[in-house]
């Protein structure tokens, strides 16, 4: 589980304080898929990174699986899978070489290593490539090895940034299916996306962000019931133009 | 240590895939130096050559004695001109004739410094006028009913008695420190930010910074490889540079590298001359500059956004150390004391030391305690910066 409890985090640029996030507070349960909605700059990857510890908030805090962030971030670390925006893979490493560091990293044996890249490889359709140099991947085949990179230690927290971003519909597919997986075994999902079809898809509960604050937060009927809508977009562009009005 | 080493053989891992990477460690020194000094041999003998059939036009004033022209060596080829069409100066100056002799209180000689042919037709014309002196002084006391013993009671002869290893001992003394040194910071600088800006430009940062390895073990793993590729590099460089020249020796210019050349060649020369304790202590005085220049392009190259920025920001540093390298090699004749208390300077010189026999306990030790002191600090730094979020999330 995951618990934000008013994250507030402002950058500072060439001599300005810009506030990524304004307090924002959410709960993400076991055994469900939370969403972060929200526009480019909304905020959505800050939170994750803090989140996943890459980064500290200035105001704040979360608690992941009982560890606060601010004292406990080594042990966060061997709870979540991380997915960043990019693909972040090492093009002349293959997908098995890729599972081994990690999970050497992760203080995993050989045997284990092995193992779990048999069942992840399986899952993701990428057995018979497993050993070929990454280099040579399609994006889509290169988000797949980087999801089974996020998973090697079997995480029970999983922290997906974008995605489905830039890949194909079978592929985007496979990730989504994945992720429910995922979710049927009781592990927590949060992922951040930008596109309102994979969060009608896949999200059971979610928040959308605009400008570092929450502007709705609830499922799908919900946040549709409430603000009398059809669909999951016209509440996304009565929420975030409102504010921008502002 | 478990994650540094993981790291370690991860980044060793992919520097091996890397073929063009390869081919610049592996291939360039064994062929690059050994083609250098190939085509400089090739054309200095091909001058040497041709200075020796090139034929040499000089005037020579009608003061000058006729004398003078039957002291020209068998091999000068020399052809003199009596008369020329035109002011002999500014022939002269036009490079048209190699030299301009002229004789009044004192024989002169006129040439061109900036003109090879002008240099050696003097350097030929300076022996004939030592030859024609040496000549009327004889004349001149058989007159006097003198011996020559009288004014040259004994001849005078130069022998160097340095031991080959010695000499080859110099040649490296002042070579090689300049050569690790640069070696290991150009070393430093392509496979540092490779490792450590490469890291954000594909977009990996991120992964390694949530894995379980802590910032500190991340920057050491790291470390490790870059001093182990500086090695590599430097050591392969350094091999490939001192075989050139031993191979080479004999068709360069003759003087310091030949002699070094022929000591090789003898088999006591530097190629061999260096005992394995030296060896080990050259290895101990390398490792906290190797530590120094990795640690520096790993904290660059983690601030730096791009390779080129990383590039951008290391130059000034790499040419500060290039400095440094310039300063052993111009050594005074007496090295201050203080100068075995500054790090990396002191290196350069205690190499010196060991290369050229006069290795002293004292100097060593100051110059360990201090490199490895300043690449302790400079590592706690680069340790220091990688930990802060700012540096990995520059906007």
């Amino acid at each position: 589980m995951i618990e934000a409890k008013n994250l507030k985090k402002h950058f500072k640029s060439r001599g300005k304080t810009v506030e990524a996030l304004k307090g924002i507070s959410f709960t993400a349960r076991d055994g469900e898929v939370f969403g972060l909605l929200g526009p480019n700059g909304a905020g959505k990857t800050t939170t994750l990174r803090i989140l996943s510890t890459m980064l500290s908030p200035t105001g704040g805090t979360a608690i992941v699986e009982g560890h606060d962030i601010l004292k406990e971030k080594a042990a966060i670390r061997w709870e979540i899978g991380f997915l960043s925006t990019e693909t972040g893979l090492y093009d002349r490493l293959t997908p098995d070489d890729t599972l081994k560091f990690f999970g050497k990293l992760a203080g995993m044996e050989a045997a284990d290593i092995a193992k779990r890249a048999d069942y992840l490889f399986e899952k993701l359709d990428l057995k018979k490539d497993r050993k070929r140099l990454i280099s040579g991947f399609s994006t889509g085949m290169k988000q797949k090895v980087s999801i089974a990179r996020a998973l090697v230690h079997n995480p029970s927290v999983i922290v997906f940034d974008e995605p489905t971003n830039g890949l194909d519909v079978l592929t985007a597919k496979t990730v989504t299916d994945f992720l429910k997986e995922m979710r049927n075994e009781g592990k927590t999902v949060i992922i951040s996306t930008h596109i309102l079809s994979v969060v009608e898809k896949i999200c059971d509960r979610f928040v959308i962000i605009d400008r570092g604050s929450i502007v709705a937060e609830g499922t799908l009927p919900e946040l549709l019931k409430k603000y009398e809508a059809a669909e999951l977009e016209d509440v996304f562009f009565r929420l975030v133009p409102e504010r921008r009005d502002a | 240590m478990n994650n540094i080493l993981t790291i370690f053989q991860k980044e060793f891992k992919v520097f091996l895939r890397d073929r063009r990477t390869l081919f610049m460690i592996f291939v360039v020194p064994i062929v690059f130096y050994p083609l250098m000094f190939n085509v400089i041999g090739h054309f200095s003998s091909k001058n040497r050559n041709e200075l020796k059939t090139t034929t040499f036009k000089v005037y020579l004033a009608p003061s000058v004695p006729v004398e003078f022209q039957q002291h020209f060596p068998e091999d000068a080829h020399i052809r003199v001109l009596e008369t020329v069409s035109g002011d002999p100066e500014t022939l002269l100056q036009d490079n048209k004739i190699q030299a301009v002799v002229t004789m009044a209180d004192s024989l002169e000689i006129h040439y061109l410094s900036s003109e090879r042919t002008s240099r050696t037709v003097a350097a030929r014309l300076q022996k004939t006028a030592e030859s024609y002196r040496d000549a009327v002084v004889t004349i001149r006391l058989k007159a006097a009913g003198l011996d020559e013993i009288a004014i040259r009671p004994f001849k005078i002869e130069r022998k160097d008695v340095a031991s080959k290893a010695k000499v080859s001992g110099m040649f490296l003394g002042r070579i090689l420190p300049y050569m690790i040194i640069i070696m290991l910071f150009s070393g430093a600088m392509g496979f540092g930010l490779e490792a450590s800006t490469g890291e954000k430009e594909k977009g990996t940062i991120a992964t390694l910074l949530v894995s379980q390895a802590s910032r500190s073990q991340i920057v050491l793993g790291k470390l490790l490889y870059v001093v182990a590729i500086e090695f590599l590099y430097g050591v392969l460089n350094v091999i490939g540079f001192v075989v050139a020249i031993g191979l080479q020796a004999s068709t360069i210019e003759p003087g310091m590298a030949k002699k070094a050349g022929e000591a090789a060649a003898a088999g006591s020369g530097f190629a061999f001359s260096i005992m394995p304790q030296t060896f080990l202590l050259l290895l101990l005085l390398i490792l906290p500059i190797a530590l120094i220049a990795a640690a520096l392009i790993i904290a660059i190259g983690s601030y730096a956004k791009s390779m080129k920025e990383g590039q951008t920001l290391f130059t000034p540093l790499l040419m500060l150390f290039i400095l440094i390298g310039i300063i052993s090699m111009t050594a005074p004749l007496k090295i201050p004391e203080y100068y075995f208390w500054i790090p990396v300077v002191n290196t350069s010189f205690s190499m010196q030391e060991l290369l050229t026999f006069k290795f002293q306990f004292g100097h060593f030790l100051s110059t360990m305690l201090t490199t490895t002191g300043a690449a302790g600090v400079i590592i706690a730094i680069t340790i220091w910066m990688f930990n802060r979020e700012s540096i990995h999330f520059r906007s």
